[in-house]
């Protein structure tokens, strides 16, 4: 550990050092400059980690790379842009989303009782189908209820994708499960395609945190905006609700046993598949919220064939460096992976003279990569898996 | 008639080419159990390294070596073969996930630097003129075509028969037991890092000979030609035909090849122009959909993995393996 | 050989007795999905409504054979293949440079005219003998931003973003710098890709510069993303765009942040002069009732109808629509009163003698950007400016 130590403290007062360097030597940028691509990376670093929390979940219990999981995130963007964009809805419309939504409702309920013939779930069903439907016909949506919809449609999406794609595999050898998750994701982005749009999509839904702000610092100004405050906020309280329900919970202790020793925890009395399903749930819900966020952070969403590819083996590759299966890396690695993208780039700025690396800040996620699997193949706090199984 | 013969020639060369890509994945896959993603990567690097090297002079981006075209195919295979080294040494260790991820990531990388790094690579235009072999006879567009049509089946052959002699071989044994039990093997005193790697640079450079002949063939290279897409396909071609088995491969190539050209060109032809733009996604669900199907019936694919019985089990005649 | 022969004999057979009615064919090689979508459509509304001016040619009705090629350099030569195939007389389009250069190879190379509308890279025309465009080019463009960024403005920092797989915009953006380079003024060139979302480090980038303006060649699918990014990182200094950006996808995706944004365009009826001026007029009104809803009519609607018209006049001087009598009678068109002006390919490359280019602002109130409007300020020669 104290070598880790040593590199990590070694790379910050490099950093430091370059800072110092381009500020007061070259002075090319101002400290503020500085500050502002630190809020900057925190934003990019946390619409990472959301992504990436989806993956390493999925990974830890079934050791699948879940490649559709970023079209789940851009599925999720877009869902969210119609259901406000289009509001308020028809009857018929409003149906229809409000019966998905009420399906999801049903869904985490059901987790939670065990039944669908539960009273509470039906119940649950019932009152999020009338409520909603009522809601989606008589007002216009705003971001917020979208993305809490949206998250509840993902979530079922994703749990649709294990029953019906990888589920049935499950006895299979790991790699026909690999290539089943490919086709799965060509088959999401094409039907994107095909049914939400083929351009590039402005997302701008009436919110005030979206709006400029701009502070004083060290006497110069910090251009940013409230969404500073938003993207890193809401991530945490994600992330603490996850881990909530991770550690409290008695299906989230399931998920863990699952996680360590799917045998045994079968054994137990652990229903397997259900603690699986749960999984995707919960990982496709966070990735929906992602791209939620990343559709305000950028004001647009890609068009569906690319929007979810590289944000989606980006944050797979943070999960990595983080150390996969592990809910704390994920966060770490994708924290991190921001930094690396937009902080880095910010220190060595292009100039007249220098071409800067901001053309190449797309490789520098594989690059790091690399070097992690090099020396540290468990990832930043990861168990040692470096054995091949 | 001869349009016809032309055409059928035409899709021979594009669909062997494929074929020798599936064969380079086939080694790595089929019969080591390497999970590499990053096809689309290799095969840019044949391409580009090939167009540098035998390519003319280009005004804005490094070529103009001139050098023959069996030289630039060689060093097309040697340049792929060594980015194969550098992403294998960290990785194979590993488990396989990790290839995995390694490779998809790089394929990535080494599209955006063909797209960025305009002085090596001509940027989004790509390096046009590439030079195919015996350029220098003259030869009509058909009768290029045709040589180029041999000279791709005799690499394919040659390509093929090594192979089969090499998986024959005791050092193709390993690799399989590797794949099968890798503890085993390792008790055995065969490290599987060292054999891992030997197949894996061995399939990728196969991978880079598929671009160099493919940048020959099209004559020009730009970085669009490499999407994740490309990888895909050679997928369900080794998919369909049925991994671990050469002539699998070499049948799966041409097979998916047809469905994936004979499925454009009706869609060409029976769908009305709006929607022709929404026959390129159709195409891919659907071939996405087969290769699902197949995976499902018949996951060893058409032609599977022949049974090898070792000569004792045969003796002991229980017939088991 | 032998289907050869027999289509020969029934032509023969056939001219003879009643088929002087047969259409004569254009394609028109648009992209009309994709990132250009919308300024295909507006392109293709152009060519259409001009055709309904004008639908007959020496008796005969002219069919228009359309090609969507999906804003992908493959789709734009698949489409040329395709009309080789169909052996249509001239082919209308690309718009953009890369589609059009991308298509302009093998139509040349089969001998078929090719009228591109809006691509303004230099490099197009330079081709071939068959390849000609209705609009200037970029070495003009640029030249007119960067002399009024720098006189006009009084800008002296000018950041650059540039979408560097594309060539129109990489070609402008190049001639935009050497000049503002000429005039004594700094730049500082920032690229991007394709379907970029994320611009922060360019903008970080362009940051230190401390630009007094920032020049945009790109295109609106990622200047709807990049313009409002720009602002919300407290860049206000005055934006100026290029033709490209004259497409209702920018100030509608893009917003409140396209407010007093400036760009060079084809020059529409407010700037153009004498009997231009009523022709464009008399074309607007036209088209307002053959379209009427439409979203735009902009520089490409009138780069599409001129692009049709000249080919239909050169078939009409042509008397014929032999491909090599077609091309002698437009490669020596003198003063065809377009509606974006008058046109003149003798003794050029196959770029228009005489052009007008305009300066537009939009006007964007209001967050939403459904009630954009833009005004054309003033409007420039390409033959007076290089006189």
């Amino acid at each position: 550990m104290p070598w880790g130590w040593i590199i990590g403290l070694g790379l910050v007062a490099l950093v430091i050092f370059r800072i110092y360097y381009v500020v007061h030597v070259l002075k090319a940028r101002d400290l503020a400059f500085f500050v502002g691509a630190m809020l900057q990376s925190l934003q990019l670093g946390s619409l990472y980690a959301l992504i990436a929390l989806g993956y390493t979940m999925v990974y830890g219990i079934i050791r699948l790379i879940n490649f559709a999981h970023g079209d789940v995130f851009m599925v999720g963007a877009f869902l969210a842009y119609f259901l406000f964009s289009r509001s308020p809805y028809a009857l018929p419309w409003a149906l229809i989303w409000a019966a998905l939504s009420a399906w999801g409702v049903m869904f985490v309920l059901n987790l939670w009782r065990g039944s669908f013939r539960d009273p509470i779930v039906i119940g649950g069903g019932v009152v999020a189908m009338a409520g909603l439907t009522y809601a989606l016909s008589a007002t216009t949506v705003n971001w917020l209820l979208a993305m809490l919809l949206s998250m509840l449609i993902t979530g079922v999406l994703g749990v649709v994708i294990d029953r019906v794609a990888y589920r049935p595999l499950r006895g299979a050898p790991r790699i026909s499960l690999l290539i089943t998750a490919i086709a799965m994701s060509f088959f999401l982005e094409n039907t994107g395609l095909l049914v939400f749009t083929r351009n590039q999509t402005p997302f701008r839904p009436p919110t005030e945190w979206t709006q400029y702000l701009q502070f004083p610092v060290f006497g110069s100004t910090v251009y940013t905006t409230r969404l500073i405050f938003l993207i890193p906020l809401a991530t945490a309280l994600l992330v603490v609700a996850l881990t909530l329900f991770v550690t409290r919970t008695r299906l989230g202790k399931a998920m863990r046993a699952s996680a360590q020793d799917p045998e045994t925890a079968q054994m137990m009395g652990v229903n397997v598949d259900r603690v699986i399903a749960t999984t995707f749930l919960l990982g496709s819900m966070l990735a929906a919220a992602g791209g939620v966020l990343w559709g305000l952070n950028f004001g647009s969403l890609n068009q569906p064939a690319v929007m979810g590819i590289l944000p989606g083996i980006k944050a797979f590759a943070a999960a990595v460096i983080g150390g996969i299966g592990s809910l704390p890396g994920a966060v770490i690695g994708g924290v991190l992976l921001g930094f690396l993208e937009n902080f880095v780039t910010a220190l060595f700025p292009r100039t007249q003279h220098f071409a800067g690396l901001t053309e190449y800040k797309d490789t520098f996620a594989f690059i790091l990569l690399i070097l992690v699997l090099l020396l540290r193949p468990s990832g930043i706090v990861g168990e040692d898996l470096s054995e091949k199984v | 008639m001869t349009g016809l013969l032309s055409y059928l020639v035409f899709f021979l060369i594009q669909a062997l080419i494929y074929a020798l890509v599936a064969l380079g994945l086939n080694l790595q896959w089929g019969y080591t159990g390497l999970f590499n993603i990053g096809v689309a990567g290799f095969f840019l690097v044949g391409s580009y390294t090939f167009a540098v090297l035998s390519g003319p002079a280009y005004a804005t981006h490094l070529g103009g070596f001139g050098l023959p075209v069996a030289v630039g195919i060689l060093g097309a295979m040697a340049m792929a073969g060594l980015i194969a080294l550098v992403v294998g040494i960290p990785t194979l260790r590993l488990r396989e996930d990790y290839l995995a991820i390694a490779t998809i990531g790089i394929a990535e990388v080494l599209r955006l630097v063909a797209l960025n790094a305009r002085g090596l690579t001509g940027g989004s235009r790509g390096a046009q003129s590439i030079p195919r072999p015996f350029q220098g006879l003259e030869l009509g567009n058909v009768a290029s075509n045709l040589v180029f049509l041999v000279l791709v089946a005799a690499l394919v052959v040659l390509v093929y028969l090594a192979l089969e002699t090499m998986v024959r071989s005791p050092w193709g044994r390993v690799l399989k037991a590797i794949r099968e039990d890798e503890q085993a093997a390792s008790s055995l005193g065969k490290d599987p890092f060292r054999f891992r790697l030997q197949s894996f640079v061995l399939g990728c450079a196969i991978m880079g000979l598929g671009g160099a002949l493919n940048a020959s063939f099209v004559g020009f290279v730009a970085p669009t030609d490499f999407l994740p897409i490309l990888t895909f396909e050679i997928w369900a071609m080794l998919i369909v035909g049925g991994s671990g088995n050469n002539r699998g491969a070499l049948l799966g190539s041409v097979l998916v090849w047809a469905f994936w050209t004979g499925t454009g060109s009706i869609a060409q032809s029976l769908l009305p122009s709006g929607l022709q733009v929404k026959g390129g996604a159709l195409q891919v669900i659907l071939i996405g959909a087969v290769l699902l199907l197949i995976l499902m019936i018949r996951p060893r694919g058409l032609i599977g993995e022949e049974r090898t019985v070792s000569r004792e089990a045969e003796l002991g005649g229980d017939g088991r393996t | 050989m032998f289907k050869k022969l027999f289509l020969a004999a029934i032509a023969l057979v056939l001219a003879g007795t009643a088929l002087a009615q047969a259409p004569i064919k254009i394609g028109v090689n648009l992209e009309l999905s994709g990132r250009f979508a919308t300024i295909g459509n507006s392109t293709l509304q152009g060519i259409q409504a001009a055709q309904q001016q004008m639908s007959e040619v020496l008796g005969r009705p002219v069919e228009l054979s359309i090609c969507d090629n999906q804003t992908t350099p493959e789709g734009s030569k698949a489409c040329a293949n395709r009309f080789i195939d169909e052996k249509v007389v001239g082919v209308l389009g690309a718009i953009s440079s890369t589609m059009s250069i991308a298509a302009a190879q093998n139509l040349q190379d089969a001998g078929i005219i090719m009228i591109s509308t809006s691509s303004t890279n230099p490099a197009t025309t330079q081709i071939g003998d068959h390849i000609f465009r209705v609009a200037y080019t970029d070495d003009f463009q640029g030249k007119v931003a960067a002399e009024y960024a720098f006189n006009t403005l009084k800008a002296r920092k000018a950041a650059i973003f540039r979408q560097q797989d594309d060539d129109y915009s990489f070609g402008l953006a190049g001639f935009f710098q050497d000049e503002f380079q000429k005039l004594g003024g700094q730049t500082i060139m920032l690229n991007f890709v394709a379907n970029t979302v994320d611009f922060s480090s360019q903008i970080n980038d362009a940051r230190g510069f401390k630009p007094d303006v920032v020049y945009y060649s790109g295109f609106c699918a990622e200047g709807a993303t990049l313009i409002p990014q720009l602002k919300q990182q407290g860049f206000n200094m005055q934006f100026l765009g290029a033709d490209a950006s004259d497409d209702s996808q920018c100030p509608t995706s893009g917003g409140a942040a396209f407010n007093g944004y400036l760009f060079t365009g084809f020059g529409g009826p407010e700037v153009l002069t004498g009997a231009a001026k009523q022709r464009a007029e008399d074309f607007h009104k036209f088209f307002n009732i053959a379209f009427p809803k439409a979203t735009d009519f902009n520089g490409f609607t009138l780069a599409g109808a001129d692009s049709y018209n000249v080919l239909v006049q050169a078939i009409k001087d042509a008397g014929t629509d032999n491909e090599a009598a077609v091309l002698k009678s437009l490669s020596n068109l003198k003063d065809y009163p377009g509606v974006s002006g008058s046109i003149t390919f003798a003794g050029t490359d196959g770029t228009p003698k005489d052009r007008t280019i305009a300066f537009f602002e939009y006007l964007v109130p209001g967050q939403n950007g459904a009630a954009w409007s833009k005004i054309s300020k003033f409007g420039l020669s390409t033959a007076a400016a290089s006189q």
